[in-house]
């Protein structure tokens, strides 16, 4: 637990003063990036030899139907996680909204796998240990990619790893069931998250230059708005986390012109090598 | 037992974002509540790109030039192209710059305008729009029907306001933005090669013709 303190706590060394250095620097700030890509490369060869195939075959062979109700159905088990999360960050309606969907789905929607709530307009939340630490001003720490699992920052890991030893539904299924039923949830909802978003990503790894930087990316920002539950941005702020600068990207450049004015001849003549 | 994979939610939203966008553009509208001649516009942009793109009975080459109309049309595809390049963009010769941009688009169009083909046709919602103090800029704030029991995806569209005319510069997906992601791909390998602006061009090259044999041989 220190090792993992000192991680979520230590600032580093090379922060940069600059502002917009330092902005760069938190956005692709990645310490263990040789370990990471490490395990990304590990991870898409898996995907491609396992996961994607079975998604593939999920979806050919399970009717549509059948899919959404599992889908709800494993949405259904997190809810505990989400109404105790939701408490801890003083988000009483999302508490609110998750536990009525809890309660009807379960009575109404045979157990969970039919979504009865969304269909009467219980809007559905997620929230996770990870974010309730996020809220109460716990540093993100490392970027961290874990085999099979993908990636997440440490404070996701942590959160995580609490979330699933404490969730009931989760020790209901072990102990009613055993480690195999828990096992089968845990691979059914690779299947049916992988299923859901085939055609997305074998897009972006194909058209992507760096995969890894791309989904690294897209998880930092994916994640950011789901730690401020996708808030938007209040009245007309330019601060707000919705708009980027485009007119102060730091270039010396007229952003209006048809095309860029030449860069100095000799950076020119050292990236033309 | 509880366990989602971590990436189940992790991955799954942060690719699912990106890659949503893809459909984004495309979107038919359902009846619009926004009054902003800005949300118009989108509103515009979605009702002409799913006429045009998903069209079943066009070519895949008809499909892609009418994708890049629609893109120079409505985006600031030069304004994105450097925001992409990040600290580099001023490394670049106009040369490297014009050559950028063209590569850039291309990949754009060979990425995104085949998935219109077996389009759907999920409507956006158009909620409501925000700006700058300047009101250089605008925000317009969506929500797309993603149709398979999940609950609705945020989109967002920022676009540029130029005088009386607009321009998107970037479109986010739950919080995701394409450009700071494009960006962070793009730096990534010129941090990798030097700050290399001819190395970056050279496996853009490459990765358009790949994706053209790609779509020749589908």
């Amino acid at each position: 637990m220190a090792f993992i303190a000192a991680l979520l706590l230590g600032g580093c060394a090379t922060r940069p003063t600059d502002p917009d250095d330092l902005a760069y620097y938190l956005e692709t700030r990645d310490p263990l990036e040789p370990y990471n890509r490490a395990i990304f490369q590990f991870n898409e060869a898996a995907d491609k030899v396992v996961l994607r195939p079975l998604a593939v075959g999920y979806s050919t062979v399970v009717p549509k139907g059948v899919r959404i109700g599992i889908h709800n159905f494993l949405t259904h088990l997190k809810s505990p996680i989400t109404i105790l999360n939701a408490l801890l960050q003083g988000e009483g309606v999302r508490a609110r909204d998750t536990f009525g969907r809890f309660l009807t789905n379960t009575i109404l929607g045979l157990g969970g796998f039919i979504d009865v709530a969304s269909d009467a307009g219980i809007p559905q939340h997620y929230e996770d240990l990870g974010q309730t630490l996020a809220v109460w001003g716990v540093e993100p720490g490392p970027y961290l990619v874990m085999p099979l699992m993908g990636p997440a920052d440490l404070r996701h890991w942590v959160g995580f790893g609490i979330d699933s030893a404490i969730n009931p539904s989760g020790y209901y299924i072990r102990t009613e069931y055993g480690m195999e039923a828990a096992g089968i949830s845990a691979g059914l909802s690779a299947v049916d998250w992988r299923s859901a978003n085939l055609k997305t990503i074998d897009e972006l790894r194909k058209s992507s230059l760096d995969f890894y930087a791309t989904v690294r990316s897209g998880y930092r920002q994916r994640r950011a708005h789901e730690i401020r539950n996708g808030r938007e941005p209040e009245g007309d702020s330019a601060d707000s986390p919705g708009m980027i600068d485009f007119d102060n990207m730091d270039m010396d450049m007229d952003m209006n012109s048809e095309l860029p004015p030449a860069g100095s001849p000799e950076q020119g003549q050292m990236n033309a090598q | 037992m509880h366990n989602n994979f971590m990436f189940h939610m992790t991955r799954r939203r942060a690719i699912a974002a990106l890659g949503g966008a893809a459909l984004a553009a495309g979107l038919a509208r359902q009846p619009a509540r926004a009054s902003g001649t800005v949300a118009k516009f989108i509103e515009n942009l979605g009702d002409r790109a799913i006429l045009q793109l998903a069209d079943s009975s066009i070519s895949e080459s008809e499909r892609e030039s009418r994708f890049r109309t629609i893109l120079n049309d409505s985006f600031d595809v030069v304004r994105i192209s450097r925001f992409v390049l990040g600290r580099y963009a001023r490394g670049a010769t106009r040369q490297q710059m014009a050559e950028f941009i063209q590569l850039y688009e291309d990949v754009v169009v060979l990425t995104y305008a085949h998935l219109f083909a077996s389009y759907a046709g999920q409507g956006f919602k158009v909620k409501r729009e925000v700006g700058d103090p300047g009101d250089r800029y605008k925000l317009v704030l969506t929500e797309v029907e993603p149709g398979n029991g999940r609950p609705p995806i945020k989109l967002d569209w920022q676009v540029k306001v130029n005088g009386g005319s607009y321009a998107v510069v970037d479109i986010r997906v739950e919080g995701a933005s394409m450009a700071i992601t494009q960006r962070e791909e793009y730096t990534a390998v010129l941090d990798k090669n030097g700050g290399d602006i001819a190395d970056l061009l050279a496996q853009l090259r490459a990765k358009a013709a790949k994706l053209r044999a790609d779509r020749a041989n589908s």
